[in-house]
């Protein structure tokens, strides 16, 4: 077996038999899902459960506060979260100090994926 | 010349113009400063030419120092050429911010600035091996051909650090021509067990030394310098103290605290998006040389922010080594075997599950001797090793015990520990930085706040550089010696070495050692043609 499919599958092995907070949620990814994307998708959980314990407002009404209506419009994205990070207004999660403005685009993918 | 202090009869007695005690780095120096001018130069070494275990075991410590600190006996040497025996020679200078007065930070300030200092340090880095072209990063960027990840940036500086490959041994470097010199007489096994003091006159008239207990030899000199160490100055300067009731710089109780070291804290990783601007920052071999560039700050912004400095190279390493759940493996195996729950318990058993494949790889290693994944020996991001400023406190001190030494010294203890002041300026320090690279595109940094228990305990590195014991100020009452080196209190008797920083700002010292000490040759050069 591959590295990398060795590695993919002892990960998603673990994940799955730890029964985690963060993928015990109903339906994070359907089974059929290739596995690379179901962890990707539960980072992504991962990140939406941090914003939502540091932030009272939900992520996508924050990037709409910030006049971002649409996530797939990468140079904005892009331009918030330079200006966040060159005024520092960033938000540490799972050690990585992020921009508010990526992070909310994260969360908000974290948290479709909990409620599809 | 070289006189072996075991050969001597008991009560042989030198004369000399100056005598250097210590032939470590600032004993060297000093000696082979004044060697040229001085006619009259004797240097009292503890040690011999090579390493022996009974002169080390003299460096021993009564008790176990506290937090980690490293064993006495183990961070230093004691023989000719002292350190520099075992050092990595990896030095910078200081820079102008290390010499001011931080109104955010007590006890700082020296009372020499950095335009005192830096007339020598170009002399200072011929001795040292890598040469007198300076730190001039500009001059770097075209020397190697790599420019600066962020040269705009009010954040983030880039500084050089120089080292000589093989690293100079200072005895082994310089040794010859002082063996040579007509002016240089090395006494070695000579260990300085007192000093005469006159306190009519504030004058030293003699050092007594030893090569065994029960001999006693003695030099008597126009001028005394001490170059023992960072620690040893102080446990030296403490045991002379009490027989003197205190009066050679110790009126205030200041001869031993506000001892300083240079943790090195593995505190982040740095996931570059492109690592190909980061080159300058690569060891770059030069003929018998390495030159590498890493990250500081801007001196406006440690103002503007309060901030002590931090010295941040980036190393890459592998994705095993980055590994988080080896880590958070370690912090939840001991704190189970201790019946405790760390804090941080849902990142670690996070990390454990996420990262599961390095801790297996990490178990089958250490536990059968093999390799699972290749990818976990592939590169993975920069890890930063960080060199931090650590400010000076007076409870943080040498002092002497109740045990002697064979020689009736008594043995030090140390009280040391890193405060949370500093630990708070170093995260701040580290957000900070994380923001600027990633505003500049550069990458993403991953600060491991999660690994704080293990950070500052069992995973804490040290740069064994010892400082500020015999400190250097403007006054009396928070000193020990004054802008000339000279201990207060005394008319001949100076200071020379790292324990008379007052800050010891966030590079390893011995290039500022050198400088400062070449300083003090020139003062000594004087004080000698004047009389």
């Amino acid at each position: 077996m591959p590295d990398q499919s060795k590695r993919t599958f002892i990960k998603i092995s673990a994940l799955t038999m730890a029964g985690l907070p963060l993928v015990s949620s109903p339906s994070v990814v359907a089974a059929s899902e290739p596995a690379a994307v179901s962890a990707m998708a539960k980072e992504f959980h991962v990140v939406y459960l941090a914003w939502v314990r540091a932030e009272s407002v939900d992520p996508v009404d924050y990037l709409r506060s910030r006049g971002l209506h649409t996530i797939s419009d990468k140079a904005a994205v892009r331009n918030l979260s330079k200006q966040d990070f060159a005024c520092g207004n960033t938000i540490y999660i799972n050690g990585f100090v992020l921009s508010k403005a990526e992070a909310a685009v994260i969360a908000s993918m974290g948290k479709a994926a909990v409620i599809s | 010349m070289i006189i072996d202090a075991a050969a001597l009869e008991n009560g042989t007695a030198f004369v000399a113009d100056v005598c250097v005690m210590g032939g470590g780095v600032a004993g060297i120096v000093l000696a082979n400063e004044l060697s040229k001018s001085v006619g009259n130069v004797l240097v009292l070494e503890a040690g011999g030419e090579h390493y022996t275990p009974e002169a080390q075991e003299l460096y021993a410590s009564a008790r176990p120092n506290p937090n980690g600190l490293p064993d006495t006996r183990h961070s230093r040497l004691r023989f000719l050429g002292g350190s520099s025996n075992h050092w990595e020679n990896n030095v910078s200078p200081f820079e102008p911010i290390d010499f001011e007065k931080r109104d955010w930070i007590d006890n700082s300030g020296w009372p020499i600035s950095y335009a005192d200092v830096e007339p020598y340090y170009a002399k200072a880095g011929s001795y040292c091996g890598v040469q007198a072209d300076g730190y001039d990063t500009p001059f770097w960027e075209k020397m190697l051909g790599r420019s600066r990840a962020v040269p705009q940036s009010k954040v983030l500086a880039t500084a050089i650090a120089k080292a000589s490959m093989p690293p100079v041994r200072f005895f082994a470097n310089y040794g010859d021509w002082l063996r040579q010199s007509e002016a240089v007489r090395i006494i070695k096994n000579a260990n300085v067990v007192g000093v005469k003091y006159e306190s009519d006159s504030g004058r030293i008239s003699e050092v007594h030394f030893a090569a065994k207990p029960g001999q006693k030899s003695s030099v008597s000199a126009k001028i005394f310098v001490m170059c023992f160490g960072g620690i040893e100055n102080a446990r030296m300067l403490l045991a002379f103290n009490e027989a003197h009731d205190n009066k050679l710089g110790n009126q205030y109780d200041n001869v031993g605290r506000y001892f300083m070291e240079h943790p090195v804290v593995r505190g982040a990783h740095f996931f570059a998006h492109d690592t190909s601007i980061f080159n300058l920052y690569q060891s770059a071999q030069l003929d018998g040389r390495i030159a590498v560039g890493f990250f500081n700050f801007q001196e406006d912004f440690l103002r503007a922010n309060k901030l002590t400095n931090l010295r941040m190279p980036i190393t890459p390493q592998t994705n095993y080594m980055l590994s988080d759940g080896i880590s958070s493996h370690h912090i939840l195996g001991d704190a189970i075997a201790a019946g405790e729950v760390p804090e941080d318990f849902g990142t670690h058993v996070m990390n454990y599950i996420r990262d599961i494949d390095m801790v297996a790889e990490a178990v089958m290693r250490k536990g059968f001797n093999k390799k699972l994944f290749d990818s976990a020996d592939e590169i993975g991001g920069y890890e930063l090793a960080v060199m931090m400023e650590q400010t000076p406190h007076r409870d943080n001190r040498v002092k002497l015990s109740g045990a002697m030494d064979i020689y009736g010294i008594k043995k030090l203890e140390i009280d040391w520990e890193i405060k949370e002041e500093d630990k708070e300026r170093f995260w701040r320090g580290l957000e900070f930085s994380a923001q600027e690279v990633a505003a500049n595109s550069l990458g993403r940094v991953k600060l491991l706040k999660e690994r704080s228990q293990r950070l500052w305990g069992d995973q804490l590195g040290y740069g064994h550089h010892h400082m500020g014991t015999t400190r250097m100020s403007a006054d009396y009452k928070t000193g020990v010696v004054n802008s000339d080196q000279l201990v207060y209190g005394t008319q001949n008797f100076y200071v020379a070495g790292s324990s008379v920083f007052p800050t010891g700002g966030h590079v390893p010292p011995t290039l500022t050692i050198v400088a400062t000490t070449i300083r003090l040759a020139d003062k000594i050069r004087k004080e000698i043609g004047n009389a």
